[in-house]
């Protein structure tokens, strides 16, 4: 299985599970060994196609899921992921082609805000999405945009 | 920025990432993504 196909195959597992692939399992479902997945995915995080908890061959981010949690909960049909950031809780649903539910809190004073993207459209639709780190600097720390 | 252009961003950022067939977009055509939106100036900018 070359690079392109482990890539897709870890965002099929998102897809479904709403969750990263345990790297053993996944190694063997690919068809590879340990060895060739770790790096497999060293080359996708390089690539900027995934992102790796630093240090290690654990998946962070395959943008728009996250692998661990966040802030910004997915909710579709009897299925759920986290999402990396506002934007990307939209991308989960971009991505999926559903209807979602997103539920986080006010950066500003922390309430509970839920979201909906329902049959396209956005609602409520009277938000704003605050994007801190211009765009020549997303990459520099991925973590903290 | 109003939620609905960061909903448009992501439809046009994320729609292909479940195909097996998705590459990482160039800064020209990311660019031109923001362009469409309005996503304009030093903040949207690849300098």
């Amino acid at each position: 299985m070359n690079d392109a196909a482990v890539r897709h195959a870890i965002f099929q597992h998102f897809a479904a599970h709403g969750s990263a692939p345990a790297n053993a399992d996944f190694a063997m479902r690919c068809g590879l060994s340990l060895a060739e997945l770790h790096a497999a995915l060293d080359r996708l995080d390089a690539a900027h196609a995934i992102v790796l908890k630093p240090g290690t061959h654990e998946l962070w981010m395959a943008m728009p899921f996250s692998a661990v949690p966040t802030g910004y909960l997915v909710e579709w049909g009897e299925r759920s992921a986290y999402a990396n950031c506002a934007w990307d809780a939209f991308g989960i649903a971009a991505a999926l082609d559903t209807d979602v539910t997103i539920t986080t809190n006010d950066p500003l004073d922390g309430t509970a805000l839920v979201v909906r993207v329902d049959g396209g459209r956005v609602v409520p639709d009277d938000h704003v999405v605050h994007f801190g780190v211009p765009a020549a600097q997303w990459w520099t720390d991925i973590g903290f945009t | 920025m109003p939620i609905t252009t960061t909903w448009a961003l992501a439809r046009a950022w994320y729609s292909d990432r479940l195909s097996p067939d998705w590459r990482r977009s160039t800064r020209d055509e990311i660019s031109a993504v923001f362009t469409t939106l309005g996503l304009v100036g030093p903040a949207w900018s690849f300098g």
